[in-house]
């Protein structure tokens, strides 16, 4: 399958405090929603400041939207959110909002509004109340107007670091309706790269998985062929021995033993007392991460 | 033009602070100069006025850009996505001072207009000298403080330096021309070309601090 790329990395090499960001290719692909999977520390943020452009030092290339070369139109289409730093602490809401139709020229103010009513920041214009200062909001609330900030331009891209993080759950389900509802109304020419450490929230709007480890890609693919490559296991304490050797990542407890194993591996397990299963995208980026980290410890 | 305010007002926290900045402070300062002159002589008032201007524009710079110049504090992500977020913080910081030295100037010629009116048009040549020299002189140490102000993220810090700064002028006046016998006329141009030097300096300096966010080492 010949899928178009949004986003294309190629020999992306940062070096920060001791660490090392190193990624010969990143291939995002457009029309879809990416998830960037890794642990606390893996590199998303780094990765994601460098490619939202608020890190220049960096080595390598970044190729937008398929040869785009004019800086101005790559950010205005760009929709950028972070965990860092991202408004001024005494902005209000609505000055949030006055600085948004600076920066850009596609920021549609009132749908900017109707944003913050839609999730709950504020309420409608009749109910005016004093408004508080970014740095008065929860994280969570922060959060809400950094989303209903970028959702309220007509971008190409929308580029979220963490996202889902500082919200309650009935708002990362409200988040996922908002990304599945961007990409459909893109018609295949809007995508969504967000990142998070815990993917079980993101998993129903996920389509494409990239799992980072210790500044590295360690592992990629379309969630549907990545769950074909990956095969959940679960199986009796007598065998744990034998199936600690062939499994992907393995696990025991007090029924026995579970884990993961590459779908290759799976006729090794053969005369073992095994049930296996279809792994969600957690437990394979779970698998996965464990795997790679042990190897490096 | 329009440009440059709204990049201005971007950095105002809130609605309010335009209230102040364009109404609330401008009358207070006028009123001060008339209800002074109830009280003060006027040589007295007329070093009263920028001194009291000097703590205004402290005050409301830690609320406006305080501690932006601290570590850290200029890597506004919102801004920095943008191509137009350095612009942006340029012509906030240059409408800022440009503003400031428009209040400081206007003021004074106020005064200056109201007291020749007062005399008669007989103002005394050295009052005259003697009051640029003390504008020039609060300008120049605000533009001192304001460096600490934008550049230490400490409310304790920033109140301190708007303390010295305030006590300063009445010091240094009185050891440089007691002590030093030195010529106001100088004294204020020197103010003047320091304060030149010290402003160019500072947005210098900030938008420096704006182009180092991008960068992580």
């Amino acid at each position: 399958m010949n899928i178009e790329s949004i986003l294309t990395v190629n020999n992306l090499k940062k070096k920060f405090k001791g660490f090392v960001l190193d990624i010969p290719e990143l291939r995002i692909p457009k029309g879809f929603s990416t998830a960037l999977i890794g642990e606390n520390g893996a590199g998303k943020s780094t990765l994601f400041h460098v490619i939202s452009g608020t890190r220049l030092d960096f080595t390598g290339e970044i190729d937008y939207f398929q040869g785009e070369k004019e800086e101005k139109k790559i950010r205005e289409w760009v929709g950028y959110t972070s965990t860092g730093g991202y408004f001024m602490p005494n902005w209000s809401i609505s000055q949030v909002g006055n600085v948004g139709s600076l920066l850009f020229d596609n920021f549609d103010k009132e749908r900017y509004q109707a944003l913050l009513e839609e999730l709950a920041v504020k309420g409608p214009e009749g109910k005016k109340k004093k408004e508080k200062s970014i740095s008065k909001l929860s994280d969570g609330m922060r959060m809400k107007v950094m989303l209903a900030s970028v959702f309220a331009r007509d971008t190409k891209m929308l580029l979220l670091d963490e996202p889902a993080s500082p919200l309650d759950p009935l708002m990362r389900d409200k988040l996922c309706s908002m990304i599945r509802e961007y990409i459909h109304q893109g018609a295949g020419e809007k995508s969504v790269f967000f990142s998070t450490h815990n993917i079980a929230d993101m998993e129903n709007v996920t389509d494409y998985a990239i799992i980072m480890e210790k500044g590295q890609i360690v592992e990629q693919g379309f969630v549907e062929e990545l769950k074909e490559k990956y095969v959940a296991v679960k199986g009796e304490s007598g065998d744990a021995g034998k199936a600690s050797q062939i499994l992907f990542s393995f696990q025991e407890n007090s029924f026995g033993f579970e884990g993961i194993c590459m779908a290759k591996d799976l006729d090794k397990l053969a005369g073992m007392d095994v049930a296996t299963e279809t792994p969600s995208l957690s437990q394979i980026s779970v698998a996965v991460m464990k795997h790679y980290t042990s190897l490096r410890s | 033009m329009k440009k440059y305010l709204q990049s201005y007002h971007a950095f105002l926290p809130g609605t309010f602070m335009r209230w102040i900045l364009y109404l609330v402070y401008p009358v207070a300062m006028v009123a001060l100069f008339f209800v002074g002159r109830l009280w003060f002589e006027q040589m007295a008032l007329m070093m009263v006025v920028p001194i009291v201007m000097l703590g205004a524009e402290c005050m409301i710079d830690m609320f406006v850009f305080g501690g932006f110049g601290a570590k850290g504090n200029a890597r506004i992500e919102y801004m920095m996505a943008s191509v137009k977020g350095k612009g942006m913080v340029n012509r906030a910081l240059a409408v800022d001072w440009i503003r400031r030295l428009l209040y400081f100037i206007v003021m004074a010629a106020f005064v200056y207009a109201f007291s020749y009116w007062e005399q008669g048009g007989n103002l005394d040549e050295m009052m005259v000298q003697l009051f640029v020299c003390i504008l020039a002189a609060a300008t120049f140490l605000m533009s001192i403080a304001l460096w600490v102000i934008r550049l230490i993220d400490n409310r304790a810090v920033q109140f301190g330096a708007l303390y010295i700064v305030i006590n300063l002028p009445a010091w240094l006046f009185m050891i440089l021309t007691k002590k030093f016998e030195m010529n106001f006329k100088w004294l204020g141009l020197a103010c003047m070309v320091l304060l030149a030097i010290s402003v160019a300096g500072q947005i210098w300096f900030l938008t420096k601090k704006v182009r180092e966010g991008y960068y992580d080492v």
